[in-house]
C-alpha cells in the first residue's frame, strides 16, 4: 500500500515538474522567424515602402510587428507598434537590439537606439502638460523647439565582452544605422546592422548569410539614470554622439532624489531565432 | 493510512500552491487605476521640489473613462496612485487623463522649464508671472485634463459635460473656469496587424483629442483649503446625466 502511494506521489511529482517546466519554457521561449533575402540594399530612412513586399511577423501578445531581411552586407530590421507609452519609453530609455551569432540568448553585443518622436509630439500624445509651455514667451518657445531638435537621435553599441559602450551617430557612418518614423499612429524603427566587421567600423553581427542568429528586442525600461529622477528629456541633453567612448556619459541636470517612482511601461522583451537568408543563387 | 492521507494532503498543498501562484501571476492584470497621494501636498516643501517633474506628473495623473487605446493598466505598488471608475463597459465616450496640479507639481514644472531653457532671472520672473496670471494657482485648484475619444469629436466639448470635484465629505465644487488649451486634434490610427490594417490611402479609425485646464476654487465657503491635510480622497467626475453609464470618475487617494 505504502509503495503504491509512493509511486502515486512520484507520478504527481513528475507531473508537477513537467507542468512547472512547461510554464518556464513557455515564458522564456524564443520564436523562430524567417529572414528574407533583400535583392537591393534597404535605405534606413524610416520609410517603410521598401518593406511593402516583405512578409512581416506579428506578435499579437506583445503588440509589435517585425520585419527581417538581409543582403550580403547587412541585416535589416523593421520594428513597429502603435503604443505611445512605448514610444516615449524608447525616446527616454532606448530600444535595445541584442544580437547573438551563436544562436543563443546572450546579451553580449547589442545596439541601443535612443530616439523617436520629438518631446513636443509626445506632449501632444499625453506627456506632461500643465500649461507650462503655453506660459513661455514666444522667444522661449522657439528656443525650446530648437533645443529639442538639437537632441538628435543616438545609438549606443554595447559590447559587454569588451566592457564598452560606444555612442554613434545613427546615420550609419559608424556601421549600424537606425531611423525612426511615425505614420498614422504607428511608430516604426528601422535598423541596418553590418553582418561583418569593416575597415572603418568593428560593430557588426559577426555572421554570414545562411547562419542562424538569435535576436532580442528590449524596451520599456527607462534605465537607472532616467529612473533616478529627471523627467522629460533630462538624460538626453548630451549633444549627439560622435564616437565618444566609454560609459553613458553625464547624468541628468538637477537630478532627482528618488521620491515617488515614475509610472512607466513594463519592460518588454521579444526574442527571435532566425536563419539569415542566403543569396538566391546559393539557395538553388 | 491516516499518515498517507496527511502526506497526500500535504503534497496536494505543495503541488497546488506553486501552480496557483503561477496562475495568479499570469492573470494579475490590474483593472483599477487607483492612485494614493502622499500627505505632503499643497504646501511649499523646497526639499522635494528637485524631484523629477515627470515623476511627479505621473504620480498625480489618473486615467479614467473610455478604455485606453494601446496603453497599459496602471500598476499597483507606487506610493501615489489614483482610482478610476472607467465608466460602464466601453459605453463612456471619452478617455480622460487628469493631472492634479498641486503646488509641488507646479513648482517642479516651473523649475524644470527654467532649468531646461537655462533662463536668466528676468526670463524666469516673466515665465512665472505668465503662468500665475493665466492660471492663478494661488486661488484656483488646477486639474489638467487631456480628453480623447474615438467617437464623434463633439464629445470633447466641455460644455457637454457636468464636471465637478467631490471631497471625502461629499462636498461638490464646479469649476470656476475651464481653459481650453488646444483645439481637437484628429488622429488617424491604424492597427499594425494585417487583418485590420487599412490599405494604403484608406482611413483607419479616427481619434480626437483636446486639452483643457479645469480651474476649481481652492478654498471652500469657509475659506478652508479644499486640499487639506485631512482630506482622504478627491474625485473628479464627468457626467452627462444621472445614468451611471454616462458617468466616470477619477479618484486621488491621499494617505501616509
Amino acid at each position: 500500500m505504502a509503495d503504491k502511494n509512493l509511486i502515486t506521489i512520484r507520478t504527481q511529482a513528475i507531473i508537477f515538474l513537467a507542468f512547472a517546466g512547461f510554464i518556464l519554457i513557455a515564458g522564456c521561449n524564443t520564436q523562430e522567424v524567417e529572414t528574407h533575402w533583400s535583392p537591393e540594399p534597404i535605405k534606413v530612412d524610416g520609410e517603410i515602402t521598401e518593406w511593402n513586399n516583405m512578409p512581416m511577423n506579428y506578435f499579437e501578445e506583445s503588440g509589435v510587428g517585425l520585419g527581417l531581411c538581409n543582403d550580403t552586407e547587412n541585416l535589416y530590421i523593421l520594428f513597429r507598434f502603435n503604443n505611445t507609452q512605448w514610444a516615449r519609453a524608447i525616446r527616454m530609455g532606448g530600444l535595445t537590439l541584442w544580437l547573438d551569432n551563436s544562436g543563443k540568448k546572450k546579451k553580449d553585443f547589442g545596439i541601443r537606439y535612443t530616439g523617436g518622436p520629438s518631446l513636443s509630439d509626445l506632449q501632444k500624445l499625453g506627456g506632461p502638460g500643465g500649461g507650462f509651455r503655453e506660459s513661455l514667451t514666444p522667444e522661449q518657445q522657439k528656443r525650446l523647439t530648437e533645443m529639442e531638435m538639437d537632441m538628435a537621435d543616438q545609438i549606443t553599441v554595447i559590447d559587454k565582452k569588451a566592457n564598452q559602450e560606444i555612442n554613434l551617430r545613427p546615420d550609419g557612418s559608424g556601421g549600424p544605422a537606425v531611423s525612426f518614423a511615425s505614420v498614422q499612429g504607428i511608430y516604426a524603427y528601422e535598423f541596418s546592422i553590418p553582418l561583418r566587421k569593416g575597415d572603418v567600423f568593428d560593430h557588426a553581427v559577426g555572421a554570414n548569410p545562411g547562419q542562424t542568429i538569435c535576436l532580442g528586442l528590449e524596451w520599456g525600461d527607462m534605465g537607472d539614470r532616467q529612473r533616478m529622477g529627471q523627467g522629460m528629456g533630462g538624460g538626453m541633453r548630451k549633444p549627439p554622439g560622435g564616437g565618444g567612448r566609454g560609459g553613458m556619459g553625464d547624468g541628468p541636470p538637477g537630478g532627482g532624489r528618488g521620491g515617488p517612482r515614475m509610472q512607466q511601461p513594463e519592460k518588454q522583451e521579444v526574442w527571435l531565432k532566425t536563419q539569415l537568408a542566403s543569396p538566391p543563387e546559393e539557395q538553388g | 493510512m491516516c499518515r498517507f492521507s496527511k502526506f497526500r494532503t500535504r503534497w496536494a498543498v505543495v503541488f497546488c500552491s506553486p501552480v496557483l501562484f503561477l496562475l495568479l501571476i499570469s492573470c494579475a492584470t490590474v483593472r483599477s487605476s487607483k492612485k494614493y497621494v502622499g500627505t505632503v501636498f499643497d504646501s511649499e516643501t523646497s526639499a522635494r521640489i528637485e524631484e523629477s517633474f515627470q515623476a511627479l506628473w505621473e504620480t498625480r495623473t489618473v486615467y479614467f473613462g473610455q478604455e485606453r487605446m494601446g496603453g497599459k493598466s496602471l500598476q499597483v505598488g507606487i506610493p501615489f496612485m489614483g482610482a478610476g471608475d472607467r465608466g460602464k463597459d466601453s459605453e463612456f465616450p471619452i478617455q480622460i487623463t487628469a493631472t492634479l496640479m498641486d503646488s509641488l507639481l507646479i513648482e517642479a514644472g516651473l523649475k524644470y522649464y527654467v532649468s531646461f531653457l537655462e533662463m536668466t532671472p528676468e526670463e524666469e520672473a516673466e515665465f512665472r508671472s505668465n503662468y500665475y496670471s493665466k492660471y492663478d494657482p494661488a486661488n484656483n485648484l488646477l486639474i489638467w485634463c487631456e480628453l480623447q475619444t474615438n467617437w464623434a469629436k463633439l464629445h470633447l466639448d466641455p460644455d457637454r459635460w457636468t464636471i465637478f470635484i467631490e471631497d471625502d465629505a461629499g462636498n461638490q465644487y464646479e469649476p470656476v473656469q475651464i481653459l481650453e488649451e488646444s483645439q481637437p486634434i484628429r488622429q488617424t490610427e491604424m492597427d499594425i496587424f494585417p487583418d485590420f490594417q487599412p490599405k494604403q490611402g484608406h482611413r483607419g479609425w479616427e481619434s480626437h483629442q483636446k486639452t483643457i485646464m479645469l480651474c476649481f476654487p481652492k478654498f471652500d465657503f469657509y475659506q478652508n483649503p479644499i486640499l487639506s491635510d485631512k482630506l482622504q480622497f478627491l474625485k473628479l467626475v464627468f457626467k452627462l446625466s444621472d445614468d451611471q453609464k454616462t458617468r466616470a470618475e477619477g479618484i486621488w487617494v491621499f494617505n501616509d
